[in-house]
C-alpha cells in the first residue's frame, strides 16, 4: 500500500497504520536531520518529528503518493524550532543567524574539493541552498523540494537553477578569491 | 569544477558531502516509541469516544419513550391529575 491510502487509513479508526509510514522513512529523516544538525540532535529529534507528522497527518494531502517530501518539511520545521531554542528563545533572530552552516563545515572532510563546494554551498542564500540540498542530498524532485518549503513548484524550479548558477560562478572563481586557502 | 550535468566531478562531491553514518537501531526504535505513545494516547481518546456514544446509544429508546409522553398533553395532563408519586 502507498503512503497515501496508508495515512488515510491512520485516519479512519487505525492510528497504528501510521508507523508504517515511519518504517519507510525513518532513515532518510533521521540522515536528513544529521545532515543538518549532526547525529546527536537527529537522534533527539527524531521522535519529536515523528509525533508532530502523526498530530498533523489530518492536514496530509492523500493523493501524494509518496510522504517523503511531507515528512522532510515537518523535519526542517522541528530544526527551525530546535535551533531557535539553542539560541535565546526570547530573540527573533532571523533565519540566516540561525543556519548552522559552520556546524556542518566542521563536520565535513578537509579536502581542498569539498571545503571549496561545502564553502561555495555556504555562501548560498538559504532558500537557495534548501532546493538544491533537498534536490541534491535527498533525491527529491523540485516539485517535491517545493511541497517540503511549502512554495510553488516553479518557484523551486528557479531557485535551484539560480543555486546551481551561483554556485558554477564560485567555484569558478580563483582559488586566491575564495576561502579555499584555509 | 563545475556543475554541468557533462561533469560528474562536483554532484559527485556534493554527494559525499552529504554522505551521513545510518542511525543505530536503537535510536529509531526510541523514536518509534514515542510515536507510539502518541499512538495510544490517540487510541484511548478514541476509545473514550465510541463508549460515551455506544452509552448514548443505548439510552436512546428511554430517551424517545419520554420525549414522547413530554410532548403528548393527554399523558402530561393525566400525569399531573394523578398528582405527585403516581
Amino acid at each position: 500500500m502507498r503512503d497515501g491510502p496508508l495515512i488515510a487509513q491512520s485516519l479512519r479508526g487505525t492510528p497504528e497504520a501510521f508507523v508504517e509510514i515511519v518504517r519507510r522513512h525513518e532513515v532518510a529523516i533521521h540522515g536528513y536531520l544529521t545532515r543538518r544538525a549532526g547525529q546527536r540532535a537527529a537522534d533527539d529529534l527524531l521522535g519529536e518529528v515523528w509525533v508532530r507528522a502523526f498530530g498533523a497527518r489530518d492536514g496530509y494531502d492523500t493523493s501524494h503518493e509518496d510522504a517523503r517530501p511531507w515528512l522532510y518539511g515537518i523535519a526542517r520545521n522541528v530544526l527551525r524550532a530546535h535551533w531557535r531554542t539553542g539560541q535565546n528563545v526570547e530573540l527573533a533572530l532571523p533565519e540566516e543567524v540561525l543556519d548552522p552552516w559552520d556546524e556542518i563545515t566542521d563536520r565535513l572532510d578537509s579536502a581542498v574539493r569539498v571545503r571549496a563546494l561545502v564553502s561555495a554551498l555556504g555562501k548560498l542564500p538559504s532558500t537557495e541552498r534548501d532546493v538544491l540540498l533537498l534536490v541534491a542530498w535527498e533525491q527529491l524532485t523540485p516539485a517535491e523540494a517545493a511541497i517540503t518549503l511549502s512554495i510553488p513548484p516553479g518557484t523551486a524550479r528557479s531557485r535551484l537553477h539560480r543555486a546551481r548558477t551561483t554556485l558554477r560562478q564560485i567555484l569558478a572563481e580563483p582559488a586566491d578569491e575564495t576561502e579555499v586557502r584555509k | 569544477m563545475n556543475l554541468d550535468s557533462q561533469d560528474s566531478e562536483v554532484p559527485d562531491v556534493l554527494s559525499a558531502v552529504g554522505q551521513v553514518n545510518p542511525p543505530a537501531s536503537h535510536v529509531l526504535e526510541n523514536a518509534r516509541d514515542v510515536l507510539w505513545s502518541a499512538i495510544a494516547e490517540e487510541m484511548l481518546s478514541n476509545a473514550d469516544a465510541r463508549l460515551s456514544r455506544a452509552e448514548y446509544k443505548a439510552d436512546q429508546p428511554q430517551r424517545a419513550v419520554r420525549q414522547r409522553r413530554a410532548n403528548n398533553p393527554q399523558q402530561a395532563q393525566q400525569r399531573r391529575n394523578a398528582g405527585p408519586g403516581a
